[in-house]
């Protein structure tokens, strides 16, 4: 993948060595990044990773230990001392794990260690969903209504009832999608501000819930920005509203919902809103704010994501750029590569996430082994992915196997080459979600533009498996016999005359 | 050789007649019934086959772990499980035992709010598990005593399938595995 705007090389790579501080295909990307900007780099990893691509093929590759697998991940310590044993210069942190950690970059600062991403009081003041709020309502963008009150505060039940159901639970010091409940009424209020705050507990580290009005009927729809030390830039927005449990499985830029002059306007506007924040806020790097865009074309400040995203790729297919890349550049005190005014945006592209799930069975997350992976391949086609042939599949990570992005001239196109690739894509051994993105891209909710963040629910009775006809089930058992290994191994002991014979009947 | 697979709660005994050029196979459903295919295969790699069935083509892509073949075909994934003729063909769980809480998917036990011995009634809260990061609470589904917690206690680890907790129903008439003689 080569980014239009790429300069030529620098005389001297941007960094000495960076050090990846993620897993699976992200830390991959990033290597990348890397290797296309000649930097070394150093992966870490967990003993049940050490045989992934990114451990293969980065310059130099440290074993990290823990109590589990993500939590070597999350041991800063650990961490900035294989930085400093390794004369590591910088570290990419990817998304997820340390990545909005605001004191693991400060930790790095303080050791001359750059972090790739922006300054950690940007960091902590978008991370915390109740500063980031009040910070972006003073710029002048809307935010949702919500409560600010402690639960235990007596005005709590009746701010609860001014505000009026449904009502979304979210953690103050959550994202992505993770630690938010819906409350319909207030007998359910009680348990899931209960479940809420031990989730945030434990994921997060921080009890504090807020409670926000909720929009059963809107768009996710989200902007990408890029900024360095002067300028602060966007690159168009994403739609992001085919979700399951608040996790988005399907992305894709730019969105639907602008069609025409009138979108074209909306576009802007949001997209200016985005600017105006990230200015605002000094941002540097790259970084995405999300929003809630109604029916009636208003849109709401939800949150701000201080890293690089999962979906970033369908951005970079559109406009041409290597965020990450970019990234790096801004970390060493260069300007991003590309202006406003020389942006141009082609075509669309749509991103699935594969996950190790019975999506037909309520998601159930699935664990198996990787016995047999073939790629889709083919112009505008982009797998990113960590899996490597016998990969055990277990519940130590994120259920998020891998991501096809498709690249197409107009949407209609790119729809029709995403379902071919995913039919072509072959990932024997564990059960994922495969068939049923096929059935959302078929879906003419989906192919019309006209859907939002309830799609999944609403149309739960369409996105069913396909049920085998006749041939297909007699091609299905004849491939089982002919694929049995005991039945391989017993035709070849048997000698001919009797194969042909076959077995006798009474 | 009469070779038996099972897929999607439906068993198959799928029977090789005649192999020569092509081949016939019978397949015949327990639920009735039965008919034969002319097939044949050309293994391209060592998964990898160009299957024919009665005339039409497929690219087929299939590997076998232990006892499930694991197919892709016409653009999705199969699963097969392969019926050992000698042990139980088992079929569907018989959940005899209502009592009986099985784990839905593997994960780690967070929290457990009963012990052996407690009487608890439908609905209640039993254990808290964890799977991929995704929370569950696990419900008594009926009133009863609580006869047994299959796991060790708070953090152990379980597959899909495991037995978490045993509840005695309050019915004694709702015991099952009674019927008379045992």
């Amino acid at each position: 993948m080569t980014a239009r705007n790429s300069d030529k090389p620098d005389t001297e790579p941007l960094f000495k060595k960076v050090l990846i501080a993620n897993r699976g295909e992200i830390a991959l990307r990033v290597l990348k990044a890397l290797q296309s900007l000649s930097i070394p780099s150093v992966a870490i990893y967990h003993h049940i990773d050490r045989k992934s691509p990114v451990v293969q093929m980065a310059d130099e590759a440290v074993e990290i230990f823990g109590g589990s697998p993500s939590g070597a991940h999350l041991d800063i310590e650990q961490i900035i001392t294989i930085c400093e044993q390794r004369g590591v210069d910088a570290v990419h942190p990817c998304y997820g794990f340390l990545s909005e950690n605001a004191g693991f970059a400060r930790a790095l600062e303080e050791r001359g260690i750059q972090f790739i991403g922006p300054s950690p009081e940007v960091i902590e003041l978008m991370g915390d969903k109740i500063t980031s709020r009040d910070f972006v309502a003073r710029q002048g963008v809307p935010v949702p209504p919500s409560i600010t009150l402690a639960a235990g505060d007596p005005g709590f039940m009746q701010a609860v009832t001014d505000l009026g159901f449904p009502l979304v639970v979210k953690a103050s010091a959550g994202g992505g999608g993770k630690g938010m409940s819906i409350v319909n009424t207030r007998e359910e209020l009680e348990s899931t501000l209960r479940v809420a705050r031990s989730e945030a507990e434990k994921y997060f580290g921080d009890d504090r819930v807020y409670v926000e009005r909720y929009f059963p009927s809107a768009r996710h729809i989200e902007v990408q920005v890029l900024g360095d030390s002067q300028q602060v830039i966007h690159l168009g927005e994403r739609e992001c509203s085919i979700q399951r449990r608040f996790q988005k499985i399907i992305e894709e830029s730019p969105s639907p919902v602008f069609a025409g002059a009138a979108g074209n306007k909306q576009r802007e506007s949001i997209c200016q809103a985005a600017v105006a924040i990230a200015r605002a806020a000094h941002y540097t790097s790259a970084g995405t704010v999300e929003f809630l865009y109604t029916p009636e074309g208003e849109y709401f400040f939800l949150e701000m994501n201080t890293r690089i995203q999962v979906e970033h790729p369908v951005t970079e297919m559109v406009y041409g750029v290597d965020l990450v890349a970019e990234q790096i550049r801004v970390a060493a005190g260069h300007s991003i590569s590309v202006n406003q005014n020389n942006l141009t945006p082609s075509g669309h592209a749509i991103e699935c996430r594969l996950c190790a799930e019975d999506a037909f069975n309520r998601f159930m997350p699935a664990t198996g082994k990787v016995l047999h992976l073939k790629a889709p391949s083919g112009e505008g086609v982009r797998f990113d992915s960590g899996l490597y042939q016998g990969q055990d599949i277990t519940t130590a990570f994120d259920p998020m196997l891998a991501k096809l992005v498709i690249h197409a001239s107009s949407r209609e196109e790119a729809i029709t080459r995403m379902i071919k690739a995913l039919r072509e894509l072959v990932l024997l051994g564990i059960d994922t979600n495969n068939e049923y993105l096929i059935r959302i891209l078929e879906h003419p909710a989906f192919s019309s533009g006209e859907f939002d963040t309830a799609f999944v629910e609403r149309y739960v009775g369409d996105l069913v498996a396909s049920i085998p006809d006749r041939d297909q089930l007699d091609a299905l058992l004849t491939a089982a016999l002919l694929s049995d290994r005991k039945v391989q191994i017993l035709e070849k002991a048997t000698p001919q005359p009797y194969g042909a014979i076959g077995y006798w009947r009474n | 050789m009469q070779p038996k697979y099972r897929f999607s709660e439906t068993q198959f005994t799928v029977s090789p007649l005649k192999h020569s050029a092509t081949r016939l196979i019978e397949i015949a459903s327990d639920q009735g019934g039965s008919h034969q295919v002319n097939a044949g295969i050309r293994w391209l790699d060592h998964c990898h086959g160009e299957l024919t069935v009665n005339g039409v083509v497929r690219h087929i892509y299939a590997v076998q772990d232990d006892q499930t073949l694991h197919v892709h075909m016409d653009g999705k994934v199969w699963q097969v499980d392969i019926v050992d003729e000698f042990s139980d063909a088992g079929g569907a769980s018989d959940q005899a035992e209502s009592g009986l809480v099985k784990a839905p998917m593997p994960g780690v036990v967070l929290d457990i709010s009963v012990k052996e011995g407690d009487q608890v009634e439908e609905g209640q809260l039993l254990m808290l598990i964890e799977s991929m990061k995704l929370q569950m609470e696990v419900k008594a589904s009926l009133s009863g005593t609580v006869l047994l917690l299959g796991v060790d206690g708070v953090g152990a680890s379980f597959d899909k399938g495991a037995q978490l907790v045993n509840i005695r129903p309050h019915d004694e008439s709702l015991e099952s595995g009674r019927k008379g003689g045992e």
